[in-house]
This record gives structure tokens, sequence and C-alpha cells, in this order.
């Protein structure tokens, strides 16, 4: 008997295991090209009874890495035996894979070339066990030729069962990738679980399908996140356009994104009445969430986007910047980085901006040349050392005074006569001149950072300084953190903390995009003590984006889908509650009872918001219907199963891969999904029926009509705790798995039937969205 | 009687000067502060308390009531002449003297704080060293922490409101948008150094304090709303009896949110149900509540709200185990437009007919007797103003400390004439000469009998301006 290792040990494993996936089929081949390959390994499982094609998907492929469909693959209940060939090779290989359906820990053993080599773990419904892994040792194969894998199910059982997601991995791992001297995980580590973790840091869940999810998953992870996480205007493989109105290039920017929405333009579903506001009344606010949200454009953009301009380098609608300077500053930045700029030349475009002059007022900055005297204030020349690069003066050479009283001071006068310029009616504008007039004189160089700035205005002298800032020992320790800690991880260990400041200091030349790449990929992003806290904007933005399905939903809908959602916590883009300290953090919203409750209160007393099927004369004069069989992909026979619909929306909205799916997960979203009956009203209705004498069929709860039996000796059911007796009853396991098998009407002829399919597909969401996985992502390695 | 007729016929009474409120009565069911409560206003920005209690004018030039004027003169917004310092300080300030003979202004905006200085229940606790550094994330984390110790690094780790209710026993309520690292407590065993917050409650809304509940009267079978919320506490409740989401996991702490607003929320909102909210408080953040008054009463609505949440949490402070609260008003990083800003400010806390002056009215003489305000920022602002009429980072600073157990008075040096010599200093800021860990120690010491020493372990070691200062800073 060979060695086994369940779930426990199998992340162990993980660890100091470097996998090259075995790779087959055509598109895998492809995504892989340019890696290692481990040989011809015949990749296909077969039946002796049926045709492979009764119970794998496609056919016949099943041993393939990244299978598209990871299951469930069910065989039927006659069957108690899959086999699978492959070419033996001339090195240990570990078996990964997980089961479907196996009622006990001694139903289906695993056997190679004949011999035990242990039990699959139990699995309930079609919700995959845990990956177990089994070693193939060297001396049990048969070079380049046939080797036999058997399931085999003890004779007598019932039931559909099978397994998914089976790999082939070397079990003698190459050295660990690096990326900037940060672990890169791999192949094997590497799949639709992360991938989703890195859209859903970056790129608010994105609208990714679920074909393009795959690809990513079975790429190098470093080429995914390279096609993933842009700054680039538009990115059809994140948002792809869908539905009938798709957004022409000149609105992929702010800039252009508020002309369109206030333009005259027929076919863009808002109505006329509704546009005027967009450009600079309170409708302004909800422009960015609909760049966001709409498809056809670049959300990770977006995201980072709303990191820079809300968090790192904040601007405030609320003080002196107006709508045109916020607009502008954000597409600087963006294009910015589109561009490919070093970050420390993206920061100091945003410092010279309009919209960090009039936010600081050291548009007020003078020289004057006549007294020789200093008229401003120290605000930005503090905070752009603080803020932008991370330098507190705390590690002065000169001693932290210094930094006080000699490079603040004339960083204040570094940012002398900057002109914010005015139209034709004497608004500001978003265009700056930078003058010499009132700069500080030119043939004097400033002392700053303990280097000499020169520079005949503001412009020059930033520049430069940015160049010696990026380079400071206090930036090159904060400012990696900052970015990490901002976007992407709320759990920087000390550990971490140096692996991610030794990163970013190899980088020969700092970039923000290449930096937050390395870390997506990396283990430390997706190592299981990983956390990121949703901020009440995560959390609207992201699930909006995985509920809109076309852009006359997304641009027609976005007010109460998005903004109306998070202005219930007290907050609002481009009005950041810290002010310049940036907008609400993870750890605040994540400790608020207050953002907690009103999250759940959208889902429950607002439930109608998610659960709109339809619209008449809505976007601009069109009908709106959901329809959520654009993405859920039906079953083998066509049809919409609740149990497969179920774990598809789970995936969809969280990121965990399943791993908090649990029995009463299940239970409840299936009720929702199937009937107007949750499931503690079943339940209890169940009880009282037996207590009657009378049928429990499924039926019979379903049609149980109001008033028919009293239910008030069955609160205890109906108000929270079920009686663990209750559900450990196979009676609760056979309701449970009646709901799995019920079909959905998402796609009947019948509208009555066909609205209330969806309606009832938001009723499930919006019980997703409020259990705590909603509220915290983690990493799973 | 309707809500409206209540408020109308209320309405008289309330607005009648030195009326004793109804509200406050107006339930069996309210809970009379019977123990001290500690209420924390934390003033994010560094505010520039020296604006609005500067020292006299002083005609002679080598004064501190000539040095200062002559060096804020622009942050006043006023003209660059001893005549108009003299004028402002003659029309704007009411004019007081500490018992050590020091003249200072208090600005007329902060009508209720001089009112309370005139009982004798202010302390203006001056050279606090809040703060190693003039940066305001960092500060304000180590006055939140109130751990002079804390880096830039260093957040995670508790606040001093959460170490004082654990150690009173008690939970530490935070009445603002969201909670401050200043109501996060410690875990067992004492490290000031890490964070537990089983002992915080959130209570942004004391209004809507809840989670949404199904109609338990109600048609069973037909709201969607029902279900979900018969589902979600199902799955909350059972989840919670499986343990299947531990202590150590980062989705526990949404769990116990689920569990607060449930325990919680049911008990804030059987007293708030039966007690409508006092018009006063009301006006603070609603408007056509008070004919002829400002509508609303405050700029800051949000810190209405927080007043509100406070009297109500005051109603039920029993059951909220409520030793310690928090609430904040931010706005006071006044490098431009100080006088414009900061005014406004001062108006909408310390105003009479405003913010804290509306609450303090609508308090029973239980509530007042042991209420304890405590008030402060991260740092104080330079002894120079810039060239922006305002004023840029400096170190030290006021704290104040206010309620009727109080001893008022200056304690500290309030202008050190030691100032005189630094005005030609870059930068020249009040030096911190007495670190807050005295002045909070006293305050929880107050709170909870000798908690002082456990919330602030390094207390003895820290500096002071004179042994014994707060020795007598409340009434015995």
């Amino acid at each position: 008997m060979f060695a086994v290792c369940a779930k426990l040990c199998s992340r162990v494993i993980a660890r100091f295991v470097v996998i090259l996936l075995v790779t087959s089929g055509s598109s895998s081949a492809q995504a892989h090209a340019g890696r290692e390959a481990l040989g011809p390994i015949v990749q296909y499982f077969q039946d002796e009874v049926d045709s492979p094609r009764d119970y794998l998907p496609e056919g016949n492929l099943l041993l393939k890495t990244g299978i598209r469909n990871h299951g469930p693959f069910l065989k039927d209940q006659s069957a108690d035996r899959i086999v699978g060939n492959f070419h033996g090779r001339d090195d240990e290989l570990e078996l990964s894979l997980q089961s479907y359906g196996v009622k006990d820990n001694m139903e289906v053993g695993v056997y190679f070339q004949g011999e035990f080599l242990g039990y699959l773990p139990p699995s309930p419904g079609s919700v995959p066990g845990d990956t177990v892994i089994f070693r193939l040792p060297l001396s049990a194969q048969t070079p380049d030729y046939f080797n036999t894998l058997e399931f085999r199910r003890r004779p007598g059982s019932t039931g559909q069962w099978g397994v998914g997601d089976v790999r082939l991995l070397p079990a003698n791992p190459a050295s660990r990738r690096t990326l900037f001297g940060l672990p890169v995980v791999t192949a094997a580590e590497w799949n639709q679980t992360a991938v989703r973790r890195v859209l859903h840091a970056l790129c608010f869940g994105s609208k990714v399908a679920d074909e393009q999810l795959d690809l990513w998953a079975d790429m190098d992870p470093v080429l995914a996140v390279e096609e993933m996480v842009t700054a680039d205007r538009r990115n059809l493989k994140l948002s792809p356009h869908a539905g009938d109105y798709r957004l022409p290039n000149r609105a992929l920017t702010m800039a252009g994104f508020v002309d369109h929405l206030s333009s005259g333009s027929a076919s863009l579903p808002i109505r006329k009445a509704d546009r005027d506001l967009f450009r600079d009344g309170f409708r302004f606010y909800n422009v960015w969430p609909r760049m966001q949200i709409a498809w056809g454009m670049n959300p990770c953009r977006q995201r980072i986007g709303f990191w820079e301009t809300n968090y790192h380098m904040a601007v405030n609608l609320r003080t002196a910047v107006n709508f045109v300077q916020l607009v502008r500053y954000y597409d600087l930045i963006m294009d910015a980085h589109a561009d490919g700029l070093r970050y420390e030349q993206v920061v100091a475009e945003a410092a010279l901006s309009a919209a960090v002059a009039e936010q600081y007022q050291h548009s007020l900055n003078r020289w004057d040349p006549v007294t020789e005297t200093f008229y401003g204030n120290e605000d930005f020349a503090r905070e752009i050392h603080q803020l932008f690069f991370g330098i507190l003066g705390e590690q002065d050479p000169m001693g932290p005074d210094h930094h006080e009283i000699v490079t603040i001071k004339n960083t204040a006068r570094a940012l002398t006569d900057i002109r914010v310029q005015e139209d034709d009616e004497g608004n500001k504008t978003g265009e700056v001149v930078y003058g010499t007039e009132f700069h500080y004189p030119s043939a004097l160089p400033l002392h700053i950072l303990n280097a000499d700035i020169t520079g005949a205005n503001a412009r020059e002298r930033i520049e430069q300084l940015a160049a010696v800032a990026i380079q400071h020992p206090e930036s090159l320790a904060n400012l990696p953190v900052m970015i990490i800690r901002g976007l992407m991880d709320d759990t920087l260990t000390t550990d971490k903390i140096d692996m991610i400041r030794t990163a970013w200091a190899a980088m020969s030349e700092k970039n923000l995009l290449q930096f937050i790449r390395a870390y997506a990929v990396s283990t430390l992003f997706h190592d299981k003590d990983s956390v990121r806290l949703a901020t009440s904007f995560d959390r609207f933005l992201t699930q909006v984006n995985k509920l809109t399905l076309n852009n006359n939903e997304a641009l027609r809908l976005a007010d109460s889908l998005v903004p109306e959602g998070y202005r219930e916590d007290d907050v609002e883009v481009f009005e950041p509650s810290h002010n310049v300290f940036g907008a609400q953090r993870p750890v605040e919203a994540a400790d608020s009872g207050a953002v907690f409750q009103s999250g759940y209160d959208y889902s429950t007393r607002l439930h109608a918001v998610y659960e709109r099927t339809d619209c008449t004369a809505c976007a601009n004069g069109r009908s709106w219907q959901r329809d959520w069989t654009a993405v859920i992909p039906p079953g083998p026979d066509g049809t919409y199963r609740a149990e497969d619909v179920a774990v598809w929306l789970w995936n969809r909205f969280l990121e965990d891969g399943l791993h908090y799916y649990d029995a009463f997960s299940r239970a409840h979203l299936l009720a929702l999904l199937t009937s107007d009956r949750d499931l503690p009203l079943l339940l209890a209705i169940r009880q009282a029926r037996l207590d009657n004498e009378l049928p429990v069929s499924l039926d019979a709860l379903l049609s149980e009509p109001e008033g028919e039996i009293d239910l008030s000796p069955y609160e205890h059911i109906l108000a929270g705790l079920i009686p663990a007796e209750l559900v450990d009853s196979s009676a609760f396991k056979l309701l449970v798995d009646a709901l799995g098998e019920t079909g959905l009407a998402l796609d009947s002829n019948d509208e009555t039937e066909r609205r209330s399919a969806n309606r009832r597909v938001g009723q499930a969401i919006n019980f997703i969205l409020a259990l705590p996985f909603n509220f915290a992502s983690g990493g799973h390695l | 009687m309707n809500r409206r007729d209540f408020l109308l016929t209320s309405l008289a009474a309330t607005l009648l000067p030195g009326a004793r409120s109804a509200w406050a009565d107006c339930i069996s069911g309210g809970q009379p502060l019977n123990q001290p409560l500690l209420a924390w206003l934390m003033l994010p920005g560094g505010p520039d308390f020296r604006h609005i209690l500067p020292p006299a004018f002083h005609s002679q030039v080598d004064t501190v009531g000539h040095q200062y004027w002559q060096h804020r003169y622009r942050s006043h917004g006023i003209g660059d002449n001893p005549l108009a310092w003299e004028q402002r300080w003659q029309q704007d300030f009411d004019h007081r003297a500490s018992a050590h003979g020091v003249n200072f202004g208090i600005h007329h905006h902060a009508g209720w704080l001089r009112d309370r200085w005139d009982a004798g229940q202010v302390a203006i606790i001056c050279n606090i060293e809040g703060s190693t550094s003039r940066d305001h994330e960092l500060s304000l984390r180590i006055m939140d922490q109130g751990n002079l110790e804390t880096t830039a690094e260093d957040t995670e780790r508790s606040g001093w409101g959460g170490r004082l209710a654990q150690v009173a026993g008690g939970n530490c309520v935070s009445l603002t948008t969201v909670p401050r690292v200043f109501c996060y407590g410690m875990p067992p065993g004492g490290d000031i150094n890490q964070v537990d917050k089983s002992n915080l409650i959130s209570l942004r809304d004391s209004r809507k304090p809840g989670l949404f509940d199904w109609d338990r009267g109600g048609d069973l079978r037909s709201d969607s709303a029902d279900r979900l919320a018969r589902s979600l506490e199902s799955w909350y409740a059972n989840t919670r009896a499986l343990d299947s989401i531990q202590s150590d996991s980062p989705f526990h702490r949404f769990m116990e949110s689920e569990r607060k607003l449930r325990e919680f929320g049911a008990k804030v909102s059987a007293v708030t149900e039966q007690c409508p909210i006092p018009p006063e408080l009301e006006a603070l953040y609603t408007i056509d509540i008070l004919p002829n008054q400002p509508n609303p009463l405050l700029n800051n609505i949000g810190f209405g709200r927080q007043l509100r949440n406070l009297y109500d949490a005051i109603l039920v402070n029993q059951d909220l185990s409520m030793q310690v609260c928090s609430l904040e008003y931010g706005g006071w990083d006044s490098h431009q437009k100080q006088k414009q800003f900061m005014e406004g400010n001062i108006l909408d806390i310390f105003g009479t007919g405003r913010g804290l002056d509306m609450l303090w009215r609508n308090l029973n003489s239980s509530d007042r007797q042991n209420l304890i305000l405590v008030v402060g920022g991260e740092f104080g602002r330079q002894l120079k103003d810039n060239g922006g009429g305002g004023t840029d980072h400096g170190r030290g600073n006021i704290i104040l400390v206010i309620g009727e157990q109080v001893q008022g008075g200056v304690y500290g040096d309030m202008f050190p004439e030691a100032e005189l010599a630094r005005y030609g200093d870059p930068s020249p800021d009040i030096e911190g000469l007495t670190a807050f860990d005295h002045v909070f120690g006293q305050v929880a010491d107050k709170v909870a009998t000798g908690s002082g020493s456990q919330v602030f372990p390094l207390r003895n070691s820290r500096p002071i301006e004179m042994p014994g200062l707060l020795n007598n800073l409340f009434v015995s």
C-alpha cells in the first residue's frame, strides 16, 4: 500500500512541491507554451461499462490541467468503477483529485496498477470533498506504457458519485520561481480560486466570463496576471462587451465618460432628463461607480485609480478641489500608469496637478523676490513626503528636527508659484502654469531630503525631488508596504513586510503595476493567513460587478445598485472620510457593526434591489429584463439544476473556492433558489405536518397553504437554531437533496415562471451577500 | 399622545432657561448613570486650542500677550497692528483668569464651555505631549492607543478607551461612523500592544440599532425580506452553534457583529422606541425642528447624530455595560483659513444652544454628575501662523476635561515665558511637558478605581510638568 495524504497534509506538500502540471488538450497545451512539459500522458479515464461520454465533460478528458469544468463528474447509479490510464514516467508522481458524492470514508477505494492506495474522503452531494493527494512511486510505475488508475466503489452503494479536478503532478519539485524576490505560486497552486482572489483584490471582481477565468487558471500565473492587471483604458478580457450597448472609445477616460453620460446620444441607456447633472451636479458622484461596473471598460484601471485618488494621493471634493480638476487628476494618473511611467514620475505628475494644489492650497505659496520672504503653508510640503512617498523624516541622518525645519520648509519653497488657471468665466480649471516670477530663486538650490534640488520652477524641482524621494531609505521601506496594504493585504506580518521591501528595492525602475502583479502571484498573497477586509466600496462594487449582466442594467440602474448602497455607510467617492489620509479603511469597515448592519439590511429589508428582474421603458425608452442564463451554464441536459446553480452562484460572488460552502449554506441556498419558502419555514411546516400525520413530500411542503396548520408551536425552528437531531436526520438530507435536484425555470417560455426563477436567483444572491465571507476574503494555500 | 404632539408640548418646557428636560424621564426604562462614564471626544487634525483660549492682549512687546497676537494676527484674520489685536481680544473673547492669575480668553463661540468654566467644571490641562511626531496618522494612532511607544508600523494595538472599559468590566461604545482605535481592548493578560475587540460595541445609529428582523406575527409565506431574514438568522445561529468559524478566523468578527447587533440592538430598541428624541438634540442634525434657529443647528450633522447616540446610549447604559464611549469631530488641520473653519467647529461643539449644550440640557442630574468629557486632538499647532491665514503642525497642546466631578482650573503653565525665546526659531511649537498618560490615567482612575496603572502601565515613568500636578483633577 502506498502512502495516502489527505487535505490536512496536502497543504504541507504544496508548500515544497513545485509542480508543473501535466497538460493535455490543445487549449491547455497552448496556455502552457514555453513551460517544461512532462511528456506524453494518455489523458482519459475509461469506463469499462459505459462510454466515457456518459460522465466526462466534452467526451474524454479528465486528466487535464485546469480542466474547464471542475465537476461534478458524476457516474450514474449503476456504475461502481472509474478507470483511467496514463503513460508511466521516469519520476515519482502525485495524483491530486476531489471526490463527489462519496458517503463514507470506506466507500470508494483508489487503486494504482491494481494496488490499493487508500480511500476517498466523504463528500456530500455535488459539493467537492477536500483535495486529496496520493503518491505514485516510481517503482510502481511502468515507464512509457499504460499505467492504470482505478476508483472502485463498494458494491451495493447507491447514489451518484464521481471524481473531479484530477491532476498528475511531479512529486519532486524544482526550485520555486521568484519575481523580484517574491516566491511565485506554482501551477498547482494557481487555479480558479487564485484567479478570483486576484480579481477580487485588484479589479473589484471584474466582469470576467467563466471561460476566461478558466483560461487564466490554466495559464502561467505570471502571464495571466499581466493580462488581468493593466491600466489600459479597455480590457475586454476582464470586461467584455455585453448586451446591445457598447461604450465608444472616447468614453473610456473619466473626462470622456462624463462627456458621454452627459451627451444627447440616442442609444445611451440613460434617460435624457437625468444626464445634465453628471457633469457637475450631484450625479457626478455616480459617474465613477458607473465606470467601474460598465461592461467594456477596465475595472482594474478603475480600482487602481480609486486607490490612487481616494487613498494614496487623496483629494477631496469637499475642499477647494472642483469636479473638473478631479477628473483631470484621475485621468492624468491612470494614463501615466497605462503609459508605463516610473512610479516617481506618476507621483510627480499627481503632485504637480491642479487638484493637489487646490487641495492643499499651496497654489497660494509664493516667494516675494523683493523682501525675499516665503508666504504660504507647509501642508503639502509635509504630505508629499509622508503620504506620496512614505517619508516621515524619522531616519533623517541629521536628526528628526532636520526634516521639520529644513526638508519641509524647503519643500514649501519648491512648491511656490503654481498657478491654477481659470476659464473665461473665472472658474478654476485643471490646467496649471508653473511660474518663475514668484518661485524660489532658480539660482539657489533647495536642500531637501539631504539633496540639493534645483530648478527654475515648481515642476522642475518636484520632478527632481521625486527622483530623490523614491530612492530615500524611508520611502523604500514604507511605500511598498503602503501599496500592498492599501490594495491587497490586511495581514502584513514582519516577514511579509521584509519580503515586500526587498522586492520593491529589487526593482531597478519602480513600477506600480509590475509590483502589484508580482505580489498578486506570490505565495504571500495566496497564503491562507492572508486576509483582505472589504471596505463598503469594495463590497458594493464587487457584488454589483457580478450582478449586472449588461450595460442597459449597469448604466441605468447603477445609482440604486452601488452608490446608494455605500452611502448608507456614510462614505462617498472622492470625498474621503479621512480627507487626504484616505477614505474608509478596510479595518474600519470590518470593525463597524453599522457597516455590517447596512450590508445585512441590503440583503433583507432592501432585498428587492438585487431581486429586480425587469423594468419597462426604464433605460431611455427601452425595457430591460434580467436573464441569468446569459452567464449561468446549463447542465449537460440543458436544464438548470438547483444544486449546480447554487454552487455556481457561491463561486461567482465569493472567492473561497467553496471552502465555506457547508451543509447549512447549501440547504439555505437551495431552499431560496427553488421556492418562496425558506429553509426554517420548510422545516417548521414539515415538522407540523408530521405531528399532524400529514404527508411530508417536497411538493406537500411547498404547496401547504397559509393557515392550514398552526406553526406557532414551531417557532423555535423558525427563529434561529435548527435542532441538531433534525439536521442530522436522513429526512433533512433527503429534503435538501430533493431541493438540489429541482430544476430552475430560468429559460422557461412562460414569462411568469422565468421571472420568478430569475428573482429567486436574486434571492439566493442576497443570502450569500449577507454572509461573513462577503465582508472579507482570504488566501487558501 | 402622538410623536408630534409630544414634541410640541414638551418643546416649550425644554426651551425655558434652566428648565429640566422632561425627556430624560420619558420612560421608566431609562437607566440613569450611576457611575462615572468617560466620553472621549477626539478632534482629528490637530486643533489649535490657543485660537479659542488665547492669552490676554498686552501692549508690552516682550510679553506673551503681545508676542502671541503679533505672530497670530493672520490666523485670527485681523490686521498687522496692535490696535487690531486688542480689538479682537476685546470683542471676541470672554476674559477669564486662572487661580494663578493667568489671563486668557474664551472665544464667544464657546459659550457652553465658558459656562462650564464659570461653574468650575473645566480643567484646561496645558503642555501635553500628545505625540512624538507631527504626522497626523501616527499621532492620531498614538493618541487613540494612548501609547507613546507606538510607531508607524504598530497599526493593531489596543486603545486606551477599550483598555479602560475592559479593566472596569464593561464595554466601550463607539458612537462614531466607524469605531476608532480608541475603543479596541486588549487581550486577557493585559498586553496593551495587542488587540481584543470583544468589548467594543459599535452604535452608529442608536435609532436603528439592530438587524432587520422578520415579522414574527405576520404571514410567514409571502415576504422575501422575511424569508431572507429568517434564513440568515438561522444560518448565523447554527454556524455559531457548530463553532465552525472560530475566534482566530478572519470572519469571526462578522459573526460577532451579527451577535452584538442582535443582542444589543434589541436592548437599545426596547428603550428608544418608547422615548422620542428630544427636539433640541434632533434639531442638531435635522431641519424644521426648532423655530427661528439655524436649520439644522450644526454644520456637522454627523456630530449631532453622535450626540443623539450618546443620549440614547446613556438611557440604556446599564444594558450596554457602557463604561467608556467615543465621539469625534474632524476638520482641525487649519493650514489655511483657520478663523473660518475653526470657529465654525467650535460653535458646533461648544456653542450655546449647540452640540454639547443641547446634550447637557437633556441629561438628568445623575447623568451630568457622572459624565466625564475629555476633549483633545493628536497634536497642536506652531506658535506662529503661516502665510496662508493658518497654522502648521506643532506638537504640544491642551486637553480639556469637563464634568461636574472635575476640579476646574488651569493645570500647568498656560503660556510659558520660555516660549518667548523660541519665536525666532523655525517651526516653534508648544513644548510637551506632561505626557498624556498622566491625564488619561487620572481619568481612568476616576472611572474605575486603580485602573490607571493598568491602562497606562508606563505612567510613572512619563514626564509631568510638576509632581502632583493632576492629583486633584477631580473633586474628591
